[in-house]
């Protein structure tokens, strides 16, 4: 579904990675694992279009979608909620969430971009009862949980094909994790795309299929997320580190 | 010994040192040039580059500012004026003063002190002023501080206009002597040169320059980013007051309109051209736009040195300073010299690359 | 008594309507590109121009304004696209020093065009002839100006808080590079802002020449200095704030000329400024403004 072919970017003239090559099937899950300052959520600003390409090329759903910025990475499909969620507090909750459907209402004739809002509103409340309760409250004025569902249903508006989440567990507590977990598991039944960053593996390696582990611009580990969470789990055990 | 740039002054005395005479040495080299190019030029030129130098103290006392604080001034052009009419003051002559102000109190009517007392006067009336405005001021948001510093400009230029027992309101102050001298405007340019690089390196400075990159991490490391931007701001109006004073025994008469917002548009555009992050870059910066206008002025004919007659930098020259700062700002938004300065080293240490001011341009505002 | 208050508290509406507007138009880039705006004064001077230059080829007063808010809105994106938009990632420093770049070079634009000597700005004497209501004072053209701002106040907050594209410009103001992750596309926000402001302008301009009937190349300080008070007192960053504080500044100049002798009123502005400072001294955030963070 996304695939990355020998990918290379950074910020300036400073490289972060020079060649990065992966792909993520339909319906399937990623991880990214790896150290601070590893280049993860490089790499999914570089996905989402907010960085430019250097070399290499992505694609999604077999078409290249290289050249295209941020807002057009949207309307091919993929979306990025990004770290920290950056729910925008001077908005209501509903109006972070119409915020989400931007790309959507440009692409869509006038009678029907009503139509595709409120159902993307509704699929979402009915998906996160919370939000409805709250679409007249601030979006700031949620907890970090609530703000990190947002940041999903956000994203869902969107209507995307790839999912991209930065650290969608900082700094929740382990009981709210497993519940994002639990509505992304039910999304990538769905069939929806989906790779996640974390920092601290254990938790997104149980839910990926695929697992991937940077260091310093490289990758060090690549493949099934199960082998690569065992691999990481030996590192632990023998050199006591690793780079989860 | 080798002269070098440099972004930071190293560890030690010995460094700091360094630091603060390397570029003093380079502004001591232009002043001496400047002199001999007056004597073998026979005198001829010695007003403009009075002006000149005058302006570079000006362009130094901005710097002093905007540089170290991140947050820009429309309102120096105040400290100009209450330089040049405090020290103008205090320096005319008893006999021609009880012409000129007939109302003045008794002991100031009498008051008559020389060149350089004249100086310490109007400069420490400047730093003053800074001092009562500063500490309501620079706690307001860059934005809004900017906002205020041209309100004090106004204010201060309402006040003169007005105060016509001290200053004759908007009529001609005149009187005071032709003082300022070649050797003494290029002196104090050398000293003050020297004593703003020593405050940019010196602890104060380095507390005011890092709570303009990152005023919260600054007030968490126990910095008080109000202190430190009030008194980079009361040196700042010292230095730019000590201009004015010099200005008036240039000029020998002026009136509130010679200190407005106008005189602020070529020290900006040096100031920003050479790096207002750098101190030698806003002495570059004065070299290569004094040549400009004076390039301008012998195209758009007449009259005196720019910034001295006002009506002189209006038509092409204006446009070419305003479209001259936009250019720069987004070519070389951290101008020619970005924050660097000129260093003495001893042979064999060499300098650090990184550049702890990068963000000397980025700490203002909202 | 009674009479003298109500005409003071009129006057000072009118012109703090005016004020108000003006602030508005400067908040508006503020809260979006994070920078004031020096050159907000040469719109309306430019305003005055396109007025006096219509008018002196002998077109109709209606189609000299008309012109004239063609005129100022291009303006306006002009400057938001040429001047602005390539630096729109730029610190707000560096984007209040380019405003004032542009501010000189269309002073002297207009110096150059127009020369210094002010020009006439014709208005219709209907529109300045006071009536008097109850004792009071009070011209078509104050009714006028109060009725504008209402008008653009209403429909400045409907647009904001009310549509789709209110709802982009909210979020491109809180936090652009999330904005931009959700498809808000920034330059296109940043054009319509100043299209948005280059109404706003026009709107100042229609009455603010219609009050002083001429326009010189140097007009731009008065207009820039009101609405940066206004905008001070008032607060950045919400729509309450400056007009909240253009009211209070044109009540505060219209007692001040009541209770003034005329040579302390010389010092208007710097009473002004004065009340600005007690302002901020009491409440650094200003009137009506959100606490900001000391710099950012």
């Amino acid at each position: 579904m996304i695939e990355l072919r020998g990918a290379a970017t950074g910020y300036g003239a400073i490289p972060v990675f020079e060649n990065m090559s992966f792909a993520v099937g339909k319906g399937s899950a990623m991880a990214i694992a790896g150290p601070n300052g590893a280049g993860k959520t490089t790499l999914l600003l570089l996905m989402a279009g907010m960085l430019p390409l250097w070399r290499g090329a992505m694609h999604v759903a077999g078409n290249d979608v290289s050249a295209l910025g941020a807002e057009e990475r949207i309307g091919v499909g993929v979306v990025l909620c990004p770290e920290g969620r950056r729910i925008f507090s001077t908005l209501t909750v509903e109006e972070n969430l119409q915020l989400g459907a931007t790309t959507i209402r440009r692409s869509l004739h006038r009678s029907g971009v009503r139509r595709a809002i409120n159902d993307g509103l509704e699929q979402v409340y009915s998906m996160f009862p919370i939000l409805r309760e709250r679409r007249h409250g601030s979006g700031g004025a949620l907890s970090g949980g609530q703000q990190q569902m947002l940041a999903i249903g956000r994203a869902l508006m969107s209507r995307p094909a790839v999912l991209l989440l930065d650290e969608p567990s900082l700094g929740l507590a382990p009981l709210i994790v497993d519940e994002v977990y639990a509505h992304l598991e039910e999304l990538k039944r769905s069939g929806l795309t989906i790779v996640v960053v974390e920092e601290a593996a254990s938790r997104v390696m149980s839910f990926a299929d695929t697992a991937l582990v940077l260091r310093n611009g490289r990758v060090i580990l690549q493949g099934d997320a199960k082998e690569v969470s065992e691999h990481l789990d030996l590192a632990k055990a023998y050199v006591g580190g690793g780079a989860g | 010994m080798r002269l070098g740039l440099t972004h930071d002054r190293g560890p030690g005395p010995l460094a700091l040192m360094g630091t603060v005479t390397g570029g003093t040495t380079i502004v001591i080299a232009i002043s001496i040039a400047v002199l001999i190019w007056v004597w073998a030029a026979g005198g001829r030129s010695e007003s403009l580059l009075v002006n000149v130098g005058i302006t570079a103290i000006m362009v130094i006392g901005y710097q002093v500012f905007v540089g170290n604080t991140g947050i820009v001034s429309f309102g120096h052009p105040a400290f100009v004026a209450i330089g040049a009419y405090v020290g103008g003051l205090v320096a005319v002559p008893s006999g021609i003063k009880s012409a000129i102000l007939p109302d003045l109190p008794h002991w100031l009517m009498n008051l008559s002190v020389g060149f350089y007392p004249s100086i310490l006067i109007g400069g420490a009336a400047a730093g003053l002023a800074a001092l009562v405005v500063g500490p309501i001021v620079m706690r307001l948001s860059g934005a809004t501080a900017g906002i205020m510093t041209f309100g004090l400009l106004v204010i201060t230029n309402e006040v003169i206009r007005n105060l016509d027992q001290f200053t004759r309101g908007t009529q001609t102050f005149f009187g005071v002597p032709k003082a300022s001298g070649l050797l003494d405007v290029y002196g104090l340019l050398c000293a003050l040169t020297a004593v703003s690089l020593a405050y940019k390196f010196s602890r104060f400075g380095l507390r005011t320059r890092a709570a303009r990159d990152d005023p919260l991490a600054a007030e968490t490391s126990g910095i008080n980013v109000v202190r430190t931007r009030v008194g980079a701001w009361v040196l700042s109006a010292s230095i730019t007051g000590v201009a004015g004073v010099l200005l008036a025994h240039q000029l020998t008469a002026f009136s509130p309109q010679s200190f407005f917002i106008t005189m602020v548009i070529p020290v900006m555009v040096m100031a920003v051209l050479g790096g207002t992050a750098s101190i030698i870059g806003g002495v570059a910066g004065v070299v290569v736009i004094s040549a400009w206008l004076e390039f301008m002025r012998g195209i758009e004919g007449g009259s005196l040195f720019g910034l001295v007659e006002i009506p002189s930098i209006f038509g092409i020259s204006q446009l070419t300073l305003g479209v001259g700062l936009i250019l720069v700002l987004r070519l070389r938004p951290r101008g020619i010299f970005g924050s660097t300065e000129f260093a003495w080293r001893l042979s064999g240490s060499r300098p650090r690359d990184r550049d702890p001011d990068r963000g000397a341009t980025q700490g203002q505002g909202e | 008594m009674m009479v003298a208050s109500l005409q003071v508290i009129v006057d000072g509406l009118s012109i703090g309507s005016t004020y108000a507007l003006l602030a508005l138009g400067l908040s508006l880039v503020f809260s979006v590109m994070g920078f004031v705006n020096f050159a907000y004064g040469s719109l309306i001077v430019w305003a005055g121009y396109a007025i006096a230059v219509t008018d002196s080829v002998g077109a109709p007063y209606a189609l000299t304004i008309l012109v004239m808010v063609v005129f100022t809105v291009v303006l306006s994106i002009a400057m938001g696209r040429f001047a602005f938009r390539p630096f729109i990632t730029a610190p707000p420093a560096t984007l209040l020093l380019t405003s004032f770049g542009v501010a000189l070079a269309l002073q002297a634009v207009a110096i150059f065009v127009f020369g210094e000597a002010p020009r006439h700005v014709p208005t219709p004497p209907v529109l300045i002839e006071s009536v008097s209501v109850g004792g009071v004072r009070i011209s078509l053209l104050q009714i006028l100006a109060l009725g504008l701002s209402v008008i653009v106040l209403v429909a400045l907050n409907l647009l904001i808080q009310r549509t789709t594209f209110g709802i982009e410009i909210r979020a491109a103001a809180e936090d652009s590079k999330a904005a931009q992750l959700m498809g808000v596309r920034p330059p296109k926000v940043l054009l319509v802002v100043f299209a948005i402001s280059g109404v706003v302008a026009a709107v100042v301009a229609f009455v603010w020449f219609a009050r002083i009937g001429t326009v010189d190349p140097r007009a731009d300080l008065t207009p820039t200095l009101k609405a940066f008070i206004a905008v001070v007192l008032g607060g950045l960053g919400t729509i309450r704030g400056p007009v909240i504080g253009g009211l209070l500044l044109g009540l505060f100049e219209s007692v001040l000329a009541s209770f003034l002798t005329t040579n302390l009123l010389a010092f208007q502005s710097a009473f002004a400024f004065g009340l600005v400072i007690l302002v901020l001294i009491l409440r650094p955030q200003g009137v009506a403004g959100r606490v900001v963070e000391l710099a950012k």
